[in-house]
């Protein structure tokens, strides 16, 4: 399965990750969705009160003007030029800029303060005026706001008739000014009025109401009835929050602006704080799967690399205990399994040495054994006169030789359990010739290294020297000739064969029915050996023995 | 390979496109937006805006946007030259404005130096015309306005006895005017010509500037001041002498002059080449949209910065290097405007036909 693949470190900064920084991230994700929300409603609802309040605030002062001037027309008498009129003038002055008393006309017969300009000037053709004709007796009327060429500000009149004139109050609107100069939105935030048409009447820069600078609110807010709206908009290239409230006498939007970038400043906050604090977390967690991984993958890693030392054979490795509790458990079990294994292997060490030395000493006996018999046959050789006999002795003799090589080769080898059969055929090729030296006859041998089972190795033995002293004695008649060894090696089956130049086999040769002793062993040991044995005497005489090594593959390997 | 070569080119060509980037060209406007000529400079401003507004929308798909920039001259030398600095440090390169003569003529040198264009809605003094110079207009020259009043004055009114009141905060416009008025009624015949000129500010008293200068026999004034002055002149004048006739240049030619003179404004006669009634589809909807827009109905001042805006707008269209911008006016030179074509000279100055036009009842109506 894949996940097996995973790094332990991975898997443990994944898993900090999902239950410390996840949590926090979804939260700092849902915080950041909710808050500016609610920052924004915020903002708009203390934008919308405050503009409601200077709303309220314009309203109040309109209406204390309007009725001052309303107490002026009910003071006066008659006629229009009137005492009362010139003394209310004076109380209330502080409102107004100018109050005109024009008969039903337009035409001004009374001004305060006096001006001679405005005495006896024409109202009848202003809108202020025409709009006051209209309007019935003692109702207010508040015109446009225009700039009184006078004082170069912002004004409004209110107008009041009854049958006999008018009287018309010049509201100057600098007092707007006043007030939303000191309206603290926010540094960058700021109220400003304009009328209907959108000039702006009232600013904190009192320049832009000079120059009857336009404000387009109605693309902004909308022209609809609402009397409160809201609404973020673009002021050269920069984002503002506004609200507006439309003031219920005049018409006039109160917009309070501010940029959303200071409304946002919380909420920018916020995100800073949220990233600081996941940078910590994610720093945190990496520090602590560091340190997680290294307290569990260090003993770990210990451990492995101990394992591969007690491969090599060294137990001497210390194994510190400076872990959590279970790797400690784990390295003092590991420790002792290795002191364990470490006694066993010196044991085993031991018994081998002690058995090595054994073998090595009864192949030493047998040889020397062997050789104590090839010694008595070759002194009963040589008191014999019998020809009979000395061949049947030198026969037994050859036999004899022929398994004393094989435990030589036991006994010089290390290996107690197989042998280098050609090896074995080289050594034995040479006893051959001292053997055989009285006769004329080549024996040459083609051999691959072939490592057969020690059970298997003096049958081997014993076969060779029969085939060849054989092909010997017979396959030649006294004349010159030449034998082959060849041997060979196919996966586990090896294949040995002697053929010889000589003069072959009879027609009717059956080796079931020879009487030969040499052939019957030939026979008998192939069964041994779970050898197959085939004989060719067509051209000359082949015999050819197949058989398993009997060597387990993965333990000649190893 | 070739056939994603040419993708990623694809994909690198449209990224380009979809990133172009809006190009904003500034263009500035000068005018009395405070003080007593303010209703010139508001109007003014208010037509210019207007223009750039449409031409905002007209240019959105080639994403230029156009940028007014308007500053406020007092009608002051000082500050005329302070604000066209800053209209040249905000690398301004064509000004709609100034709006009277006199700030004309003082800030041209600074604006020749500097490769700004001047297209002025209203300045129309002679000392202007036929140069070639970074001063273009698209009113005529007032010398043409001064001559058709003395010959109304002369031949139709039959005056013998007229008071030239007149604004010397606009003395390149105003003194030039009242001489070529002078001279003109000095070639027709006998009419006496007296001069009252004033200085426009908070200070001016118009009732002794007027028992001052009127005398019984007095029988006419011509009046070069703003509509403000010019209604309250008249009304000083009217309420001694009811039959006097009444002259105006076209710069009283507002709803202020109206409003504010009253009934002592009837008959009052101008010579002018705007048409307050006019029936001109693109003047009928500028005066939709103004209204609209400002809520109240523009004047001539407001229609004819509406121009000027439009002829900077038509020269963009076809060449936008605003470094050449006097030539390509100059090489188009007609334009549509709202009551009609408008013509250029290679000088830069406008001829506009007039007609006579007076008041009756409140109205502007044409003679």
């Amino acid at each position: 399965m894949k996940y097996r693949n995973i790094k332990l470190n991975v898997l443990l900064f994944i898993t900090f990750f999902l239950i410390s920084v996840l949590p926090i991230l979804i939260i700092a994700l849902a915080s950041y969705r909710i808050i500016p929300d609610n920052i924004e409603n915020n903002a708009v609802s203390k934008n919308e009160v405050i503009a409601q309040v200077i709303s309220e605030r314009i309203q109040e002062v309109l209406l204390s003007s309007q009725r001052a001037l309303m107490l002026i027309l009910e003071n006066s008498d008659s006629t229009g030029e009137q005492l009362a009129f010139k003394k209310l003038v004076r109380t209330y002055f502080p409102i107004f800029s100018m109050i005109q008393l024009a008969d039903p006309n337009g035409m001004v017969q009374s001004v305060y303060p006096q001006h001679p300009i405005y005495l006896h000037s024409d109202l009848s053709r202003q809108p202020l005026f025409r709009a006051l004709k209209k309007q019935p007796p003692l109702t207010a009327h508040w015109s446009e706001v225009f700039m009184f060429p006078e004082t170069g500000n912002p004004t409004i009149t209110v107008g009041i008739r009854n049958k006999s004139y008018s009287l018309i109050g010049y509201i100057d609107l600098s007092i707007l000014h006043d007030i939303v100069r000191k309206t603290r939105i926010s540094p960058g935030g700021y109220v400003m009025i304009t009328d209907k048409n959108g000039t702006i009447i009232a600013h904190k820069d009192f320049q832009v109401v000079k120059e009857q600078r336009h404000f387009d609110y109605k693309r902004i807010f909308g022209n609809g009835t609402e009397t409160i709206q809201s609404s973020i908009h673009y002021i050269e290239q920069r984002q503002f929050l506004g609200s507006m409230v439309k003031n219920q006498l005049t018409g006039w939007p109160i917009i309070v602006q501010q940029p959303l970038e200071e409304i946002y400043d919380v909420a920018q906050q916020l995100v800073y704080t949220i990233a600081i604090v996941l940078v910590a977390v994610m720093i945190f967690s990496l520090m602590l799967a560091m340190l997680f991984f290294v307290v569990i993958t260090k003993p770990i890693d210990r451990l492995v690399e101990n394992a591969k030392e007690i491969e090599r054979g060294n137990y001497t490795r210390s194994i510190s205990t400076n872990s959590y509790y279970e790797m400690n458990m784990l390295e003092q079990s590991f420790q002792q399994m290795s002191k364990a294994i470490e006694q066993r292997e010196t044991d085993l060490s031991k018994a081998l040495r002690e058995k090595i030395i054994l073998m090595r000493e009864i192949n030493h006996r047998v040889k020397n054994n062997l050789i104590l018999l090839y010694s008595l046959f070759e002194l009963q050789i040589s008191k014999s006169d019998n020809p009979a006999e000395i061949e049947t002795l030198k026969d037994v003799n050859n036999r004899i030789q022929s398994i004393a090589l094989i435990h030589k080769l036991l006994y010089e080898s290390e290996l107690y359990d197989e042998i280098n059969l050609s090896e074995f055929i080289g050594e034995f090729k040479n006893l051959l010739h001292a053997s055989f030296d009285q006769f004329n006859i080549d024996i040459i041998h083609y051999t691959n290294d072939v490592v057969i089972d020690i059970t298997k190795a003096i049958p081997c033995g014993l076969i060779l020297n029969e085939l060849v002293t054989n092909a010997v004695k017979h396959a030649f008649c006294g004349e010159s000739g030449k034998i082959e060894i060849t041997l060979v090696q196919e996966k586990d089956l090896v294949t040995l064969s002697v053929s010889d130049n000589g003069k072959g086999l009879p027609d009717d040769f059956d080796i079931n029915r020879s009487d030969s002793l040499g052939l019957n062993l030939v026979k008998m040991l192939s069964g041994q050996i779970q050898g197959t044995l085939q004989i060719d005497g067509t051209e000359g005489t082949t015999f050819t023995i197949q058989f398993k090594t009997g060597i387990n593959e993965e333990d000649h390997h190893r | 390979m070739k056939r994603g070569s040419v993708l990623l080119l694809f994909v690198i060509c449209l990224l380009i496109f979809a990133c172009e980037k809006k190009t904003t060209i500034k263009i500035g406007y000068m005018g009395p937006l405070t003080g007593r000529l303010s209703d010139l400079g508001i109007s003014g401003r208010n037509g210019a805006q207007l223009a750039i507004d449409h031409a905002n929308q007209q240019l959105k798909e080639q994403k230029i946007e156009l940028q007014l920039i308007a500053k406020d001259d007092r009608q002051d030398v000082e500050a005329c030259l302070e604000v066209g600095q800053e209209l040249v440090d905000e690398g301004v390169r064509a000004v709609i404005g100034p709006m009277t003569s006199d700030m004309s003529l003082a800030v041209l040198p600074l604006f020749e130096e500097n490769g700004v264009t001047i297209i002025s809605p209203t300045a129309s003094t002679p000392k202007l015309t036929g140069l070639d110079d970074r001063f273009l207009r698209v009113n005529p020259p007032d010398r043409t306005e001064a001559l058709s009043l003395a010959k109304y004055a002369a031949e139709e009114l039959n005056l013998s006895h007229i008071v030239v009141f007149y604004d010397i905060s606009n003395k390149s416009f105003s003194e030039g005017l009242y001489k070529t008025f002078d001279a003109a009624l000095q070639q027709m015949g006998e009419i006496q010509v007296s001069a009252a000129p004033y200085l426009s500010d908070e200070s001016v008293n118009f009732s002794e500037l007027v028992a001052e200068s009127l005398q019984k026999e007095t029988d006419g004034v011509f009046l070069i001041a703003s509509s403000l002055d010019s209604a309250q002149i008249s009304q000083q004048v009217r309420k001694g002498f009811p039959d006097i006739a009444i002259l105006a240049t076209g710069w009283a030619m507002t709803d202020d002059f109206i409003q504010h003179g009253g009934k002592y404004v009837e008959r009052a006669i101008f010579s002018h080449y705007h048409n307050n009634n006019s029936k001109a589809p693109a003047y009928i909807a500028f005066v939709k949209d103004y209204e609209e827009h400002f809520g109240n109905r523009p004047d001539f001042i407001a229609a004819l910065s509406y121009n000027a805006a439009r002829v900077i707008v038509e020269a963009l269209e076809k060449n936008r290097d605003m470094d050449k911008i006097k030539e390509t006016i100059l090489q188009i030179g007609t334009f549509p405007a709202l009551q009609g074509e408008l013509k250029l000279d290679n000088a830069g100055d406008a001829y506009l036909e007039r007609h006579y036009i007076s008041i009756a009842n409140g109205e502007y109506v044409d003679l």
